[in-house]
C-alpha cells in the first residue's frame, strides 16, 4: 500500500515535470514559427528594458565624476589681520580635531602673496614688498564626509579670529540636486517601461491565447484543469520577459562598448579616466530575475482572465 | 451512475430548451437519445458533461451532487468520461497518435505507458497505420473514428456522443454504432444523441426521445416480446 502510493505520488511528479518540460519546449516553438514578429515583440521588450538603465548608467557616470570632485571640496578661512602665523597654526590644529572636518591647513600670507604674484595680473602686488602684504593669513579646510555644511558655515561665521569664509560647493550642490533629479527621472521611467513590457507581454499572450481558443476548448473537454491549460502561456511570457531581458543585457553592454571606444580619445584629451561602466554581473541577474517575473505575472493575469472564461 | 432530476435549462436568448428531465444513466447501459433537431440533446448532453450548467435541477454522480462542484473537480470529473462531436474537434496542429494521446498526457498516465495505450485505442478503431498522418489528411469517418479514439484511450467510465454519425453515409454510421456497442459490452456507459431514427432502432436499445422540453421513453422491442 505505501509503495503504490509511493509510486503513484512519483509517476504524478514524473507527469507535472514532464509537462513543465513539453510547456517550455512548445513555447520555444511558438517563437520560433513566427520569427519576424517573436523578434520584434523581444525587441520591444528589450528596448522598454534599456531606457531605464541607460540612465542608470548615465546618473552613475555622473556621480563616479563627482565623487572625484568631493575630494576637491574646500572652505578658505580668511582669518583677521591681526591673527600671527603661530595662532594660525594652533586654529588649524584645533579645527583637525574637530569630526566635521578631516583635514585643516593653515597657509602663511607670505606664501599666499608669492602664490599670487605668480599670476602676472597681480604682479604689481609683489613689487609693494612683503611688509605691506595685504593679505591674512588663510586656513584651508576639507569637511569630512559626514560634514553639516551649513552648521560648519554657521560655526565660522560667528568664530572670533575669522573674518571671511569662502565656500566653493554652491556650483557642487547644483550637481548634487541634479543626480538627484536624474534619479527621480529613473525611478519613474523604470515604473513605466516596467509597466510597458508588462503590457506587451499582456498582449501578447491574449493574442496567443485568442489564436489558440480552439485547441483549448478541446483540451477543457478531455479533462485538463486550468492551471495545466494555463501553464503554457505562463512559460511563454516567462520567456518573452528573460529573452528580452538578455537582450537588453546585450544590448547595454554592446552600447556601452561602443560609447567608450569614442570617448576614451576624446577623455585623454581632458586628462580623464571617465567611461561608461555597463551593467556588473549582479546587475544583469537582477535585470533578468525582473524579466522574467514581470513576464511570468503578465502571462499569468493575461491567461486567467482568459482561460476561466472557457467552461 | 449518472443521475438527473428535474434539470431545466432556460437560454436568454431562445427560451427554456429542457423543461424538467429525470433520467438514469446506469454503469455499462448503452441508450440512444433522440429527438428532432433544436430539441435540446446537445444542451443535455452540455449539461451531464458540465460544459453548461443547468438553471435548475441537480445532477448526481454516483450519488454525489455535482451540479455546482469547483472548477477544479469540473476537469477530474471530465476525465472519467469520453466525448464524441460530430465536427470530431481533433487539433490540427499535432498528428493522429498526439491528439488520441492528449487525454492520456493530461491525465497524468505514465510516459511509457502512453504509446502502448494509444495504438490499443487506434487498432480497436481500425486506424493503426494513421498513427502518424495529419488529421486534415484523414476521411470524414476516419477523423469521426480517430475522436473516438480519443474519447476511449483512457478507458472511460462514461462516453458521451453528439451525433457522431451525422457526417457520415450510412454504412460509415453503422460502423460507427458497432464500435459504441462493443464499448458498452465492455461495461462502458454510454449516450449517444442521434437523429437517425432509424439506424438507432436497429439495435434493440434504450431510446430516449427529447421533445418539447421533456423525456419520453420508447419500451424497448425485447421488453414488448416483438424481438
Amino acid at each position: 500500500m505505501m509503495t503504490t502510493s509511493l509510486n503513484s505520488r512519483k509517476t504524478r511528479l514524473s507527469h507535472w515535470l514532464h509537462h513543465h518540460g513539453e510547456s517550455l519546449a512548445s513555447s520555444l516553438s511558438r517563437l520560433r514559427q513566427a520569427p519576424m514578429s517573436s523578434i520584434s515583440v523581444l525587441l520591444l521588450i528589450a528596448i522598454a528594458f534599456v531606457v531605464p538603465i541607460a540612465i542608470h548608467i548615465a546618473f552613475h557616470a555622473v556621480n563616479s565624476v563627482t565623487a572625484q570632485w568631493d575630494q576637491d571640496k574646500q572652505i578658505t578661512l580668511f582669518l583677521h589681520a591681526d591673527i600671527d602665523l603661530p595662532q594660525a597654526h594652533a586654529l588649524a590644529a584645533s579645527l583637525q580635531q574637530q569630526l566635521a572636518i578631516s583635514k585643516a591647513r593653515a597657509i602663511d600670507k607670505q606664501q599666499v602673496l608669492s602664490s599670487f604674484t605668480q599670476d602676472t595680473q597681480y604682479a604689481l602686488l609683489g613689487e609693494s614688498g612683503s611688509d605691506n602684504n595685504p593679505l591674512p593669513h588663510i586656513i584651508e579646510l576639507a569637511p569630512s564626509e559626514q560634514a553639516d555644511l551649513e552648521q560648519l558655515a554657521g560655526l565660522f561665521a560667528t568664530h572670533p579670529d575669522v573674518d571671511q569664509t569662502q565656500f566653493d560647493w554652491l556650483w557642487f550642490q547644483r550637481l548634487e540636486a541634479i543626480s538627484q533629479l536624474i534619479l527621480t527621472i529613473q525611478w519613474v521611467m523604470s515604473v513605466m517601461l516596467m509597466l510597458t513590457v508588462a503590457l506587451i507581454i499582456v498582449n501578447v499572450v491574449r493574442w496567443e491565447i485568442a489564436s489558440r481558443m480552439a485547441e483549448i476548448e478541446i483540451i477543457k473537454l478531455v479533462g485538463a484543469s486550468d492551471s495545466y491549460v494555463q501553464r503554457p502561456f505562463l512559460y511563454y511570457g516567462g520567456l518573452l520577459g528573460m529573452i528580452g531581458a538578455l537582450l537588453a543585457i546585450g544590448l547595454t553592454s554592446l552600447s556601452c562598448w561602443l560609447i567608450n571606444q569614442s570617448l576614451s580619445p576624446l577623455m585623454t584629451l581632458f586628462n580623464s579616466e571617465f567611461r561608461l561602466i555597463g551593467l556588473d554581473l549582479s546587475q544583469a541577474m537582477i535585470l533578468l530575475f525582473i524579466g522574467i517575473i514581470i513576464g511570468l505575472s503578465s502571462a499569468a493575469i493575461a491567461s486567467r482572465v482568459k482561460i476561466v472564461a472557457i467552461t | 451512475m449518472i443521475r438527473l432530476q428535474n434539470i431545466a435549462k432556460r437560454y436568454p436568448s431562445s427560451g427554456e430548451v429542457l423543461a424538467q428531465i429525470n433520467l438514469n444513466i446506469p454503469r455499462g447501459e448503452l441508450s440512444f437519445l433522440t429527438g428532432p433537431s433544436g430539441s435540446g440533446k446537445s444542451t443535455l448532453l452540455k449539461i451531464i458533461a458540465l460544459i453548461t450548467p443547468p438553471t435548475r435541477g441537480q445532477l448526481y454522480f454516483d450519488d454525489q451532487n455535482i451540479t455546482r462542484i469547483s472548477r477544479q473537480h469540473i476537469s477530474q470529473y471530465r476525465s472519467k468520461m469520453g466525448l464524441v462531436f460530430q465536427d470530431h474537434r481533433l487539433l490540427n496542429d499535432r498528428n493522429v497518435f498526439d491528439n488520441i494521446a492528449l487525454p492520456l498526457r493530461i491525465n497524468g498516465f505514465a510516459h511509457r505507458e502512453i504509446p502502448g495505450r494509444v495504438r490499443a485505442a487506434l487498432d480497436k478503431v481500425g486506424l493503426l497505420h494513421k498513427e502518424k498522418s495529419a488529421p486534415i489528411s484523414l476521411s470524414g469517418g476516419e477523423q469521426q473514428r480517430v475522436g473516438i479514439a480519443r474519447a476511449i484511450v483512457h478507458k472511460p467510465i462514461l462516453l458521451l456522443a453528439d451525433e457522431p454519425t451525422g457526417n457520415l453515409d450510412p454504412e460509415l454510421s453503422s460502423d460507427i454504432m458497432s464500435l459504441f456497442l462493443q464499448f458498452s459490452q465492455v461495461g462502458v456507459a454510454t449516450l449517444i444523441a442521434s437523429h437517425d431514427v432509424d439506424l438507432i432502432q436497429r439495435y434493440n436499445k434504450r431510446i430516449i426521445t427529447l421533445t418539447d422540453g421533456y423525456l419520453s421513453e420508447l419500451p424497448r422491442q425485447s421488453d414488448v416480446g416483438v424481438n
